[in-house]
């Protein structure tokens, strides 16, 4: 009995090691995508993978990278850091594949870095928070605008229209703890005080007593670093208590289901974010713009529905990556050499140049302010 | 300060009977069966994502996107007792008790498939415009709120106390074997305690999505406030349900007020640790021993 089960195990490990080197006999290259596909950030997820698709079966078409197709390994990482680090990890060591787009959360973004730094596969996050490429590594880059560029910016904002003092509400979880310590951090570089400085949790369910208490304070401004549903609810209260200020939120908030959640309240409120959604309002010289038409576009027409900002991740790290496979292949150090000599690169989330020191690759020049009105973002000029 | 004060009163009343939607409803279905139903913010979540799709994106009428609602939650409900009377012959009453824990994230992934995982929300029934009392704000919406958990818990309460179905109810839940003796249909007194709470929950449902918007995954945070609220009580009590749902809301609302929000859950959860040292049954005392009947919990 014993005998049979070892055999078997023993034919397994053949299948499966003939299997391995099969799949990597012909010249395919496979890229590693750990996306969240399910549980409340799957919406983030299906769009990137949508986008992934999309781009891969038209590079495909015209015949790959030179004559080698690209081929995408999709994971489910169910927005937990956890499970991120197991499917990365197979991604790294069983599918040894030649790159990694990925993952989308930044709470799976910062626990996955060390096993992809460690490994050494090129790689470009799809998340926000800097963390990951601060400090700088060999090979892991990131892609859409983070916390300390969106701060900068509305900072830059504040000062233009004469606001110095700043009340701020953040909430208790990786997004709004990254946006305090930018907001605490760049204040004084800036000549803004902090006269408030409260945290919430998302699932708060009334905000008047905290918003009361911003009343009682000399703010000129609220500032809310918040993502999902919070954006709607502190909105909401923020008018009902009758708190007559700018009410300024993160770029988590510019989506059309934060404009649909307050309805007539979220007129006249603003929000700092990349350029993506504002594509209507840019002038014709923006050179992102028939980018982001482009991509609009092509997306709309094969699913049906507008694009989000996740999907525009993935498409510019998508380009990024070809890229610099078509300069100097998949042999990993060279991969990322590629990446980061990466210059000018005009993609949807802005104008990418990624250097030794600098892995992000944005400047605030690639953040916008928006203000709500009628039912709509629209950027502010 | 009289500012702080009302507003901490109204707040209370908002933010307490929401809670208390749901703890009665955890009470209820304990009381009736012994299990603890942590799907049970689901009935809220259910009720809320059905009327925001068919009244706030649909465009229906308000009256028949509740009823479609209330059939909806009735529906789940009865699903619910047919799964964990129909698994608590074969496993333990903890077996059942995770049981309901799985089917409150099943109905979470299930219901982002049939809608999908945004934040949902629809108009609230008398318009956003608040009004002041003493410096507070007050919106309309509260009051619908509070005006309908109240109305519910009280009907409730007599009908518990006054119709013959309430009274056979009782008797199930304080010794099944003698009120199978004298005829009373125990299952059938199982069921309408599920529907019930289904109903209070769609209730909840309906009249809380306007004020704090709804997603598919909202229902378990819900259950775990109405758990400790129904525990703080007096698990297996309606008023007791009430009170700790009404004591967890003032605590938190203190808190927010004087100290910070990110410090909310520390004094409500000393509070409950407090509370049950020195009463273990709960606030009003519940109806047997220590807090949750170890005996029930262990039996086969």
């Amino acid at each position: 009995m014993r005998g049979i089960r070892a055999t078997a195990v023993a034919a397994g490990l053949v299948a499966a090691c003939s299997f391995i080197t099969t799949s990597h006999a012909d010249d395919t290259i496979q890229i590693g995508a750990p996306l969240i596909l399910s549980g409340p950030g799957a919406f983030a997820g299906e769009a990137s993978k949508r986008t992934l698709d999309m781009l891969a079966e038209e590079l495909n078409k015209g015949g790959g990278i030179s004559g080698a197709p690209v081929e995408f390994v999709y994971y489910d990482t169910e927005g937990k850091p956890d499970v991120a680090v197991r499917v990365v990890n197979r991604l790294v060591k069983s599918d040894q594949v030649d790159a990694v787009l990925g993952p989308i959360a930044s709470w799976e973004a910062v626990a996955v870095k060390q096993v992809l730094e460690r490994a050494g596969v090129p790689t470009l996050m799809l998340s926000a928070t800097r963390s990951t490429v601060d400090p700088v590594s060999d090979c892991v880059f990131k892609l859409p605008a983070d916390d300390a560029i969106v701060v900068a910016r509305v900072y830059k904002y504040l000062k233009e229209n004469g606001i110095s003092k700043v009340a701020l509400i953040t909430t208790q979880d990786g997004f709004g703890d990254g946006g305090q310590r930018e907001l605490e951090n760049q204040a004084e570089a800036a000549g803004i005080e902090i006269v408030f400085d409260e945290k919430f949790s998302m699932d708060d369910t009334d905000l008047a007593p905290l918003l009361n208490k911003i009343k009682r304070t000399d703010a000129q401004a609220v500032i809310n670093w918040s993502s999902s549903r919070a954006p709607v609810i502190v909105t909401n209260t923020f008018r009902q208590v009758g708190l007559d200020l700018p009410l300024i939120h993160s770029h988590a908030a510019i989506s059309p289901a934060v404009l649909e959640g307050a309805g007539d309240n979220s007129e006249g409120m603003l929000a700092a974010g990349a350029k993506f959604e504002a594509v209507n309002d840019l002038p014709d010289s923006d050179p992102q713009k028939p980018v982001i038409k482009a991509y609009r576009d092509a997306y709309e027409a094969s699913f049906g529905e507008a694009p989000n900002q996740f999907g525009a991740g993935a498409y510019d790290a998508f380009n990024i990556l070809v890229d610099a496979l078509k300069r100097a292949g998949t042999e990993s150090e060279a991969l990322c050499d590629a990446i980061e000599q990466t210059k000018g690169h005009v993609g949807l989330g802005g104008v990418y140049s990624y250097s030794d020191s600098d892995h992000a690759g944005l400047g605030t020049d690639s953040v916008v302010i928006y203000q709500a009105g009628s039912g709509q973002w629209k950027m502010l000029q | 300060m009289i500012t702080d004060l009302a507003q901490i009163l109204i707040t209370t009343l908002t933010v307490g009977s929401m809670y208390a939607l749901v703890a009665v409803g955890v009470s209820l279905i304990y009381s009736a069966t012994g299990v603890i139903n942590f799907a049970q913010g689901e009935f809220v979540m259910i009720s809320g994502m059905t009327v925001a799709g068919l009244y706030g994106q649909l465009g229906w009428p308000l009256a028949p996107a509740i009823g479609v609602a209330l059939v909806a939650v009735l529906l789940y409900g009865a699903l619910l007792m047919v799964l964990t009377t129909g698994l608590a012959r074969r496993t333990s009453l903890i077996g059942v008790l995770i049981i309901t824990i799985g089917a409150s994230i099943a109905t979470s992934g299930t219901a982002a498939r049939i809608w999908d995982s945004d934040t949902h929300r629809f108009a609230p029934f008398s318009g956003d415009a608040p009004f002041w009392v003493f410096g507070a704000t007050v919106t309309p919406q509260a009051l619908w709120i509070i005006g309908v958990s109240t109305v519910c818990v009280a009907g409730l309460i007599w009908f518990m106390r006054s119709t013959m179905v309430g009274k056979a109810m009782r008797a199930c839940s304080l010794d099944k074997s003698a009120a199978t003796m004298v005829g009373i249909p125990v299952q059938a007194t199982v069921m309408v305690s599920f529907l019930l709470s289904g109903l209070l929950g769609g209730v909840g449902g309906i009249v809380t999505t306007p004020l704090t918007t709804v997603d598919a995954y909202s229902g378990m945070l819900l259950a775990i406030k109405g758990f400790s609220a129904a525990m703080l009580g007096g698990m297996g009590s309606i008023v007791g349900a009430l009170l700790g749902a009404l004591l967890i809301a003032f605590i938190e609302t203190v808190t927010v007020t004087f100290g910070s929000s990110a410090l909310k859950e520390l004094p409500t959860f000393t509070a409950i640790i407090l509370v049950l040292l020195l009463l273990p049954r709960g606030i009003v005392g519940g109806r047997q021993e220590a807090g949750l009947q170890h005996e029930d919990l262990t039996k086969q």
